[in-house]
């Protein structure tokens, strides 16, 4: 399967006549774009705004993050099996804004979801302070049930970041580069690179209920197996995440689109590695799932023949367990693990810091501790409601102070401790 | 011993939504999540296992205020402790902060952090329980 991303860069985002790309710079029309949104009967209202890097804005309490992107050629379309038709994606060429977030906002539970920051010492640990983001604020109607507003947030993300794309493919706009990702059919890849080790990469999805779901091809993925994804359909939106909790280790929709794991594991191959492919994995509550999820993602690595294993957490708490199990298995099994995941280590960063540990976790990369405390500055303008600060996960009594300053754990920031890596904390050896 | 599940909870919005039947028992625990630790403790000495694990996903403990743990009865009487239902609940009792309890919270997020609990158990209970409204 072969892919190429044709990526079109933008430096600046401004309402306008048309939605369009020029010279960088893309123009949306906003009265275009709120009549697609609004044709949704689940919201009350609907508000759009727009974010740009190094503003005093505030945006919370933020669900999603979308990259707008649209398929060029190959078949199908991007968000496959929710924003369009089930069709297997991940050949062909697809057209990327690169540079440019669609953010939902809004109320679904009085806590939970994130807080971006687009300048100030927050701005610094959540990725989406450095796109230009336009940002979709949602009222749901009285009485919906939450998992349809929960639905229809997700589709309107989703929907938004398509629209986007393909008014500037139509409109003429051009890529600044293409990037091409291809990996062969299993048996081929299987017999390349005989020297190099064969690493998988077992691509973990939290799965636990709401706000902590993720979909694969349209399906609630507590509802699958472990299987085998080629890494190029997650870069056309096989997978989308289902809004968040926490903010700052669930992965957005953007990360999905973006995986590091994946991008890092294709830019190794055939140097000193051979990436021969990816297993999606699920996340549940109940042990009997989750040991039928671990055992069977771990045989899936067993019958394709890797020796080695990248494994990558999303969120905290009892997912800890899962990691875990996956790692003792795979290792018991023979094939070596390293785990990608991060720490609730307290506020002193003292105390353990994952639910769960076993010995064989001896390659460990962490992306951070998520009780860490932040200051974040007041800011000028709040792109939704800020009313719930003290009840975020991350934010406790008194967390909102009355000059609109606020004092948080990063575990509220979008992003900041992702454990797929896509975060802006990191530690190097010199 | 007729019930060989039992889901205790301090969540009203689970007895709301699930009866009890002759295999499984649902018990209301009146207080903090800490209170249905201390009852799951007494029954995970007495040799039941966990169903469910007892860490929340992305919630510390002392963060979300209604707990909910489905367990299970061993078969025989004289059943020995299950190790490792004893260590997922001393780890997920390791939290030393005070918890949270429903009356700190307004009455929209504590129906908010209901939801979340029950949404997350359903897949759980769902299996064992009848359900007292069809609609989810």
């Amino acid at each position: 399967m072969r892919l190429e991303l044709h990526k079109a860069h933008v430096k600046s985002i401004q309402w306008g006549a048309s939605t369009s790309l020029k010279d960088g710079v893309l123009s949306v029309n906003k009265d275009e774009l709120l009549g697609m949104l609004k044709q949704d009967e689940r919201f009350k209202s609907v508000e759009v705004d727009l974010a740009h890097p190094g503003e005093k804005v505030r945006i919370t309490p933020v669900k999603d993050a979308v990259e707008p992107r649209c398929k060029i050629s190959g078949g199908g379309e991007v968000f496959p099996g929710t924003a369009s038709d089930v069709e297997t994606v991940g050949s062909g060429e697809t057209f990327v804004l690169e540079g440019v977030a669609v953010l939902t906002a809004g109320k679904l539970v009085g806590f939970q979801e994130g807080i971006v920051d687009m300048s100030g010492e927050g701005a610094k640990f959540t990725p989406f302070s450095q796109t230009n983001n336009l940002v979709a604020v949602f009222q749901p109607v009285e009485g919906i049930e939450i998992y349809e507003y929960e639905q229809a947030c997700r589709m309107a993300g989703l929907k938004t970041a398509l629209y986007l794309a393909k008014k500037c493919l139509e409109g003429g706009a051009k890529a600044d580069k293409v990037e091409t990702y291809e990996l062969p059919a299993l048996k081929d890849a299987l017999a390349a690179h005989p020297e190099l080790p064969k690493i998988g990469y077992v691509y973990m999805l939290q799965t636990q209920g709401l706000l902590h779901d993720t979909y694969v091809y349209g399906i609630d993925a507590k509802r699958i197996i472990p299987s085998i994804i080629h890494p190029n359909e997650t870069m056309d939106g096989a997978i989308v995440s289902g809004n968040c909790v926490s903010a700052c280790d669930k992965n957005s929709t953007y990360i999905h689109l973006n995986n590091p794991v994946i991008k890092s594991l294709y830019e190794h191959h055939g140097k000193d590695l051979n990436f021969v492919g990816v297993i999606i994995t699920n996340e549940n509550v109940t042990l009997a799932d989750k040991r039928r999820s671990s055992a069977y993602a771990i045989k899936l690595a067993k019958m394709i023949g890797v020796d080695g294993v990248v494994i990558s957490e999303e969120g905290f708490g009892n997912p800890d367990a899962d990691l875990i199990m996956n790692c003792r298995r795979a290792e018991q099994s023979g094939i070596k693990t390293v785990l990608v995941t991060d720490e609730y280590a307290g506020r002193d960063g003292a105390s353990q810091s994952l639910a769960d540990a076993c010995k064989e976790a001896d390659a460990v990369v962490t992306a951070g501790n998520a009780n860490a405390i932040i200051e974040l500055p007041a800011m000028e303008k709040v792109i939704g409601y800020d009313e719930f600060a003290d009840t975020i996960a991350g934010g406790f009594d008194g967390s909102r102070h009355a000059d609109g300053s606020i004092t948080v754990e990063l575990q509220a920031i979008t992003g900041a401790t992702c454990e797929l890596g896509f975060n802006k904390m990191g530690g190097i050896t010199i | 011993m007729s019930q060989h599940i039992v889901c205790v909870t301090n969540n009203p919005l689970i007895l709301e939504r699930y009866k009890s039947s002759d295999r499984a028992e649902l018990r209301l625990v009146e207080g903090a999540s800490t209170d249905v630790f201390r009852v799951a403790r007494d029954l995970i000495h007495a040799g039941w296992k966990f169903l469910n694990h007892p860490q929340y996903g992305n919630f510390k403990p002392s963060k979300q205020p209604y707990r909910t743990l489905a367990l299970e009865a061993s078969e025989s009487d004289l059943a020995p402790v299950d190790m490792d239902s004893f260590s997922m609940l001393e780890n997920a009792l390791d939290d030393r902060q005070e918890p949270l309890v429903p009356e700190a919270c307004s009455e929209t997020t504590q129906h908010d952090f209901a939801v979340i609990d029950a949404e997350l158990m359903k897949e759980t209970l769902n299996r064992f329980y009848k359900k007292s409204i069809p609609l989810f």
